[in-house]
């Protein structure tokens, strides 16, 4: 699974969108994994759980998110989605507030949580110029490039 | 230089919460600070780089680290590998 197949393939992306506040974030991204099929509505419980009992250390870098939660909460596929917000959210991280980009991962297994989605975020992020790629998006096709001028693995 | 090999054995892994701390800990140093898994490496005061690797239950990584104060960063490092539970 390489991330542009994931993402273009299932129509889990959202590009400037409007939220409230970080849990509507976390909701839009959420929401695009449950159409799919890719985890119930359990697993939006679970990563506040997770932000509850852990603060959002998913802030990974400067306003990007990757929330995600255990294997245990719902989850049916190894899946990834990505909402990009027009106006950007405060999920109270010291250093890397606030947030544009949200990359809601889950995976069916630990193993492949740190070894395969994970690794494929990871990928997108290493990247230079993907943060203002993806902040200046405006259509899939613009995504679409993004994931093709990615350094191969 | 000081080298050592580790064993992970908490369930998650060296996934991004653990991570996260084991990348604050290895910046707090001068030394160089390297993780090499199989033939993949990653500058371990790179949480992307860090996370890049996949790092699981049950695998064996090794530290490496090279600088003025290298002694005290291995021993922090893998002290705080051997401590996760979670």
């Amino acid at each position: 699974m390489r991330v542009e197949d994931n993402h273009l393939e299932k129509n889990t992306i959202l590009l400037r969108q409007e939220a409230s506040d970080w849990k509507d974030a976390i909701r839009l991204a959420t929401d695009l994994l449950e159409a799919v099929g890719a985890v119930t509505p359990e697993y939006y419980r679970g990563i506040l759980k997770n932000i509850e009992q852990n603060g959002p250390y998913f802030v990974i870098m400067p306003a990007v998110a990757m929330p995600h939660a255990a294997p245990e909460y719902g989850v049916r596929e190894n899946a990834f989605s990505l909402v990009t917000l027009k106006t950007p959210v405060h999920f109270g991280h010291l250093e890397h507030d606030p947030v544009e980009i949200i990359l809601c991962i889950a995976a069916k297994d630990r193993q492949s949580l740190n070894e395969e989605v994970i690794v494929q975020i990871m990928d997108l992020l290493d990247f230079d110029e993907t943060v203002n790629r993806l902040k200046a998006a405006r259509d899939l096709e613009d995504v679409r490039r993004l994931f093709a001028a990615l350094p191969a693995t | 230089m000081q080298t050592h090999q580790i064993e992970i054995t908490n369930p998650t892994g060296l996934h991004t919460r653990p991570g996260t701390e084991f990348v604050r800990l290895a910046k707090s140093f001068s030394s160089e600070i390297t993780i090499r898994k199989g033939d993949k490496i990653a500058n371990a005061k790179s949480l992307i780089k860090l996370l890049r690797i996949g790092i699981s239950q049950g695998e064996s990584i090794t530290l490496e680290c090279d600088g003025v104060d290298e002694t005290e960063a291995a021993e922090k490092l893998k002290q705080y590998i051997n401590e996760l539970r979670d």
